[in-house]
């Protein structure tokens, strides 16, 4: 919780300091601080190649994938109760059922095996930076977050009230809360690096400016699961506004000839 | 008359098989259709690395729009570019992509892509799927938005659990030239310093 605080206050206060940069393509994603992000994005990547890769690597190779689940399903059914809180403040009903029926079925279990997805109640997860957007929220400035990654301002409030949300923060005493918090962060870090191990490699070798590729994708992924994955609203001439400018090329005729088609 | 008939209709058939893309009658067959091919590709372990990038390279350029997707990902400032720096950077793009996917061939164990349906987004024609495999219970939604050209279907985008790879690619290239004060022949040489690195690393 301090390190979400501190995170959050140091974006701040940079946003505060930092001008407006000048006009924005569609689809852009709103940065209006990019040098202090790719800042603290460097630091990531660093840590990401010195300390998580390295242990995700370990993990990967030395606990078996069937563990390795099981670590996944429990981490996940740990945060149940901010799945279906979140649920319900957005008055998404058949979300609260979703989440609520996925609890109790993998409870015999302490949401070690993960049977709810075999009865069709997939992963749903919902956390307070989504109920805010289904609130009408905007995303407000990217930030990218000590350690924890990308984020923007809309999401970081939510990563805090989130915290509220989940019971097990209030049990114990403040020392133990904190080491709890702290080890399920770094699990759920080193889990995630070994489940996309090979991806999360391959998007940093093949890009051309990992930064603003990692800032597209969370954007994008962020919208999709506050849609919970469903299509675009219909209507819209065209669910992405950026292909609205598409131009097919008619294949290598038009080679030579696109000048002139300009 | 007749033999000109008979002439024309070898023409035909000769050309054919030249474009497969153009036998599929409906965009989710046609996607189904570029799935299997690469499906195949990647499963037969008689080809060697090169050979099996090279005729992917082949199957790309036939399902894909490439050269629309290329103009496409590089937004405005494509009218910007000098005919030589589009070329460049076609053929830069074109083989970034080739590269990207390839490296990825070996990670293949068994996975089959299920069409879901189809359905109508503007202009192009949206094909809904999913990747399952068989070892996992776990899936990833992949969309396909295709475009019906003059002579067929052709794949304009992938989207990955929400995420459009023409869309992050626009946006990463958009962030190479902004901050090389506009210049395309700076993503181009990012793109081939780039893919210089991979094959360095044996591709």
């Amino acid at each position: 919780m301090r390190r979400v605080a501190i995170g959050s206050t140091l974006a701040l206060f940079l946003l505060a300091g930092c001008a407006s940069q000048g006009e924005r393509e569609e689809g852009a994603v709103y940065d209006p601080i990019e040098p202090a992000n790719r800042l603290v994005f460097a630091f990531n990547d660093a840590v990401d190649t010195m300390v998580l890769q390295p242990t995700a690597f370990v993990y990967k190779e030395v606990v078996p994938a069937g563990v390795r689940e099981v670590v996944r399903n429990f981490l996940d059914w740990l945060s149940s109760p901010v799945y279906i809180a979140n649920s319900a403040l957005q008055g998404d009903l058949e979300g609260l059922e979703h989440n609520a029926s996925r609890f109790v079925a993998n409870a015999p279990m302490f949401g070690l095996v993960d049977n709810a997805t075999g009865l069709g109640l997939e992963r749903r997860p919902e956390d307070f930076g989504q109920t805010l957007a289904v609130w009408g929220a905007d995303s407000g400035p990217y930030l990218v977050l000590p350690l924890l990654g990308p984020s923007n301002v809309r999401d970081t409030a939510g990563l805090v009230a989130d915290q509220f949300m989940d019971p097990l923060n209030y049990l114990g005493n403040e020392d133990e809360r904190e080491r709890y918090m702290i080890a399920r962060r770094v699990v759920g870090a080193v889990s995630l690096r070994a489940e996309f191990f090979d991806q999360i490699n391959d998007l940093k070798a093949t890009s051309v400016d990992y930064y603003a590729r990692v800032r597209t994708i969370y954007q994008q992924r962020r919208e999709a699961l506050i849609r919970n994955n469903t299509p675009p609203a219909v209507g819209a001439p065209s669910s992405s506004g950026e292909f609205d400018e598409y131009r097919p090329s008619n294949a290598p005729i038009e080679q030579s000839g696109r000048r002139s088609a300009d | 008359m007749g033999s000109l008939f008979r002439a024309f209709v070898l023409i035909v058939l000769i050309s054919v098989p030249l474009v497969p893309a153009r036998s599929a009658s409906d965009p989710g067959e046609f996607v189904s259709e570029f799935a299997e091919k690469a499906i195949s590709l990647v499963s037969d372990k008689d080809l060697s690395t090169e050979e099996r990038r090279e005729q992917f390279a082949d199957l790309v350029q036939t399902y894909f729009d490439m050269p629309g997707i290329g103009r496409f990902l590089l937004g405005r400032y494509w009218r910007t570019a000098s005919d030589a720096e589009q070329d460049a950077y076609l053929k830069a793009f074109t083989e970034n992509i080739v590269y990207t996917y390839a490296r990825r061939f070996n990670e293949y164990d068994g996975q089959k892509l299920t069409i879901d349906g189809v359905r109508e987004d503007g202009r192009f024609d949206i094909v809904s799927s999913r990747i399952v495999d068989p070892a996992s219970p776990q899936e990833y939604r992949l969309d396909w938005r295709v475009i019906d050209e003059e002579g067929g279907f052709k794949v304009v985008d992938i989207v990955i659990e929400g995420v459009s790879m023409s869309v992050t690619q626009r946006q990463e290239y958009a962030s190479v030239i902004q901050s090389n004060g506009g210049r395309v022949q700076a993503l181009i040489d990012a793109l081939n310093r780039q893919m210089s690195g991979i094959r360095a690393s044996g591709g």
